[in-house]
């Protein structure tokens, strides 16, 4: 079985061997003054129309159209790739037209957001697991409402019990928003955890307003509060994980279709060339 | 421990107590009640200990009371009054204390059901009137496992009507079978295993895969009732313990029945199945009105460790159907002639440790952790002892530990076809003493052996295999048991790893779904792939338990030993004869749920079923929705196999084949 270090080193191996014969005939073509751009630009809409066909590969999962895991590192090095072609096809320079703009904007948006998903399937996988329990992202409403659930509970049985209302001010202060919905996402994304020490120096400093009945219940929504904010990290760091493809698919099919406006006008008014 | 006060007339005889659990009453001499007078019948009656208490059975010509009563039989408490004219025996005391209880206990401890609930004291007289039982010497058996324990609890009558199918090829089961009158057809592969609830599963062809594209249901469970049609062949009925029964309408039309095996009265099937926990070899059918006896594998067990006339039945019958071929599938057997082979055959002894209903009480090993389980574990071999043997394992799985400080430490694990022992003994022949063995085996659920004596090992087996191939199987066998540095396997399994495979028995699994959650984006592309599949229904789960950074999901394992496979009444769940996964025949697949409880592992869902519209299918009897149990089929019939595998681009999903450790630690550490 091959080790994914050894298959990464081979395949970073072959992308800088592809992207260092690319710019060889990049650079022999500005040689010879001839326009290397119909060139460079067929073969880098080759590489994208077969890196879009990833997404059709998924969509058929129950046919023996390889494994997903090879398409995906072909796709991974082949969009690598398709970054320094897209560099060569426009001669390193900032286009200057509007449909070109539209065009390498749209592509660095795609390529871009193709890196960060990489990026971010490769460490938020890792913290994912490091957060101990496995929580599926569909789940994860129900767990929130039940946590909330809990805390409010513990909150009225202090009102009813202790006749005491600080409890119940804290909670409605600091802690309610926090119950009731996701908090917290870019932290959670950066993996901060400073929130999580603010609201628990609150919980601290409130402490000293508290008997010991009450503290026994601050201790159990102090457990809540850790579980919670772990939830939202699942939530956030899934989000994640979900959402960037929706803004790498839907772009690349606009990519697609633009590219395909650019190749007809540069056919249309090529003028001879 | 019963207290009698035996009396004549009014005048006191003398007081017993008794802690056996068989105390027989009557005139003559050896008698444990001996009460001499020619109105008493030699052997009078008999006072049994069982799992429901103590109760006393009339032998007599003369008859007995207890309370005033004429019986047969019955229970006994403290203050009955037992009459045997002229005396009076007064229940004085029962006491059901830790040593007397213990078959009681042992019942109750084992949370299990008797075979056969019903089963009353006249049924159990008349099945120790059988052939086989009447020839045994109850003697020889424990007090605390007297035969008739035995029989009462681990066997049933069960009746049989002509056409019946009483055991099926290919089913796993954990009874054997003993012919009390009538007589059955024994098929060895004649009959369709379409008309044994099995069901051939093609690969699909390019054309009907893509078609799944738009054939897939949007429902959830959509089955067209035009596939539930009954084959003309087959019929239903219930048995007298309210279980569906299946039946072959007309044998002759469907089979030659020159071509088939008649067993008569007085013989036993199944009991090597039973056994060694290995698929029926034979579909057997009863021919007109049969009767016999169902023996549950302890007993089966019990009989043949307690009584010699079966030791020997059943193990000449392994000897001659399974030995010889297991002998030649272990790889240091390869070299033996024919001839030695037959002495080695001869003096190969069989030994079952363990539980084969190891399933019942899974959770509880699971969850109390590794010490827990260790310790409960029957040892087969210690460390430090001298091996009386090779050990040879024949089916189950064994942990193979090291002693470590107070501890015990996994080393390994041993399936069917390995060894345990050979390089100790090897060592010893060689520098012409005794090595002791390194390592402790222990049986995890259930194991059973082979035990060849060191005597011919070293006279036989080890002067016959060249020494390049000692070299190389001692090298293989060191890489198994003999760990390269603490706290990770030969392997580079992680011990933590190990251990947790090994105390939840995932190593039962030949395509577990281990998930790396490291790499894992929980995408849920496998469970989409999954569903695509499986007209939109996926069949596994992306949960379960967590081993390091590992998951082992909900989805089917295909089991080594497949126990949802025992108990299904119509075959419908089955091992594909071709690749060796479990699969469900949803044709007849009746809902009974029995596979589903039985999977230790959850890997089972029952699953209500719908027609086109979205409308719950219901029972025409009883209107109650119809159920079908559903899992993952390993993608059989889709091309290139799994399709939850093919589908996770990160590699992060595996099906793994837990008796290949070196795949295993090569895929954990990738």
């Amino acid at each position: 079985m091959i080790r994914f270090r050894k298959r990464r080193a081979v395949n970073i191996g072959i992308l800088a061997a592809l992207s260092v014969a690319a710019y060889l005939c990049y650079y022999l073509n500005t040689l010879t003054l001839s326009n290397g751009n119909f060139g460079s630009g067929w073969i880098l809409l080759g590489v994208m129309i077969f890196l879009a066909a990833y997404n059709g590969r998924k969509k058929f999962p129950f046919l023996p159209l390889g494994r997903s895991s090879v398409w995906l590192q072909f796709h991974a090095y082949g969009g690598l790739l398709s970054i320094f072609l897209f560099l060569c096809h426009i001669q390193f320079r900032i286009p200057n037209g509007c449909l070109e703009i539209v065009l390498a904007t749209l592509f660095v948006i795609v390529a871009g957001s193709g890196v960060v998903g990489l990026l971010i399937s490769r460490s938020f996988a890792r913290r994912l697991s490091a957060q101990g329990e496995e929580v599926i992202y569909e789940r994860i409403p129900l767990f929130r409402r039940n946590i909330s659930k809990a805390a409010e509970g513990l909150i009225l049985q202090s009102v009813s019990e202790m006749q005491s209302t600080v409890l119940a001010s804290f909670y409605r202060e600091y802690l309610h928003l926090f119950f009731s919905r996701p908090r917290y996402f870019w932290h959670h994304i950066f993996g901060s955890r400073e929130p999580l020490r603010i609201l628990t120096r609150r919980i601290k400093a409130n402490n000293r307003y508290l008997d010991e009945s009450e503290r026994e219940i601050m201790k159990n929504i102090t457990e809540l509060v850790k579980v919670k904010y772990d939830l939202d990290c699942h939530y956030a760091l899934q989000s994640a994980l979900k959402g960037w493809l929706f803004v790498h698919i839907p772009l690349t099919f606009a990519l697609l279709l633009v590219a395909g406006l650019h190749v007809l006008l540069i056919y249309l008014f090529r003028g001879g060339i | 421990m019963i207290s009698l006060r035996v009396k004549k007339g009014s005048e006191f005889v003398a007081d017993y107590s008794f802690t056996k659990s068989e105390v027989t009453v009557g005139r003559v001499a050896d008698s444990d009640m001996v009460l001499d007078l020619p109105t008493i019948s030699r052997k009078h009656a008999t006072i049994t200990l069982d799992r429901n208490g103590y109760g006393i059975l009339d032998q007599s010509a003369f008859g007995t009371l207890v309370n005033k009563r004429s019986i047969q039989s019955s229970r006994l408490k403290t203050g009955d009054v037992v009459s045997i004219f002229p005396f009076t025996i007064t229940v004085s005391r029962i006491v059901y204390d830790s040593t007397v209880a213990s078959i009681a206990d042992d019942y109750v401890r084992r949370g299990e059901d008797p075979l056969d609930p019903g089963m009353s004291y006249d049924e159990v007289e008349s099945i120790l009137g059988f052939a086989p039982f009447a020839a045994m010497d109850p003697k020889n058996f424990p007090d605390k496992l007297p035969l008739r324990a035995v029989i009462e609890h681990d066997t049933a009558i069960r009746n049989y009507s002509s056409g019946d199918l009483i055991i099926r090829r290919g089913d796993y089961g954990n009874t054997a079978f003993y012919i009390v009158s009538g007589r059955v057809q024994v098929d060895y592969g004649k009959l369709p295993s379409s008309l044994l609830g099995h069901r051939q599963r093609k690969r699909k062809s390019w054309p009907r895969a893509v078609a799944q594209m738009w054939e897939n249901p949007g429902l959830p469970e959509v089955r067209s009732m035009d596939s539930y049609k009954t084959d003309a062949r087959l019929g239903y009925r219930q048995s007298d313990d309210s279980k569906t029964r299946i039946f072959l309408q007309d044998i002759s039309s469907i089979v030659d029945i020159t071509e088939l095996v008649t067993l008569e009265s007085g013989e036993f099937f199944g009991e090597i199945s039973a056994l060694g926990r290995t698929p029926r070899s034979a579909t057997i059918i009863a021919d007109g009105e049969v009767s016999v006896l169902e023996i549950r594998w302890k007993a089966l067990r019990n009989l043949r460790r307690y009584d010699e006339a079966i030791r020997e039945h059943i193990d000449e019958i392994y000897r001659k159907r399974s030995l010889d071929s297991h002998l030649l599938s272990t790889p240091i057997f390869r070299h033996v002639s024919n001839e030695i082979r037959g002495e080695i055959k001869k003096e190969t002894t069989f030994e079952t440790y363990g539980n084969f209903d190891w399933n019942t009480s899974y959770n509880q090993y699971a969850k109390r952790g590794s010490d827990y389980s260790i310790s409960s574990e029957p040892i087969i071999a210690q460390e430090g002892d001298y091996p009386n043997g090779l050990i040879l394992i024949r089916s189950g799985f064994a942990r193979v530990s090291r002693k470590v400080a107070s501890g015990h430490h996994t080393v390994t694990y041993l399936g069917r076809g390995d060894v345990f022992g050979f390089q100790e003994l090897l060592e010893g022949w060689r520098k012409e003493t005794t090595a002791v063995l390194r390592c402790t085996l222990r049986a995890i659920g259930y194991v059973d052996i082979l035990l060849i004596p060191t005597r011919l090992i070293e006279k036989y087996l080890l002067p016959s295999i060249p020494h390049a191939d000692v070299e190389s199987i001692v090298s293989r066998i060191d890489q198994n048991v003999l760990p390269e540095k603490a706290g990770v396997s030969a392997h580079q399994i992680n011990q933590e790893t190990l251990e947790s495979l090994v105390e939840n028995r995932f190593i039962n699994g030949t395509a577990t779904m281990m998930i790396d959650l490291d790499r894992c984006t929980r995408c849920d592309d496998c469970v989409r792939a999954c569903g695509a599949a499986h007209d939109n229904n996926p069949r596994f789960i992306r949960h379960g338990k967590v081993i390091g950074k590992h998951m082992v999901a909900n989805a089917c394992m295909h089991c080594t030993d497949p126990v949802c496979m025992i108990g299904c009444p119509t075959g419908a769940i089955h091992r594909s004869e071709a690749g060796g996964e479990i699969l469900i025949n949803d044709i007849t697949c009746i809902g009974c749920g029995t596979c589903a409880n039985s999977c230790p592992y959850d890997n089972i869902r029952m699953v209500e079923i719908n027609d086109d519209n979205g409308d719950m299918i219901l029972d025409k009897v009883t209107h109650d929705p119809v159920k079908k149990a559903t899992k993952c089929d390993l993608c059989v019939d889709q091309l290139g196999g799994p399709a939850c595998e093919r589908a996770c681009p990160h590699d992060a999903l595996g099906r793994i084949d837990m008796r290949d450790l070196e795949s295993l630690g090569s895929w954990l550490n990738r």
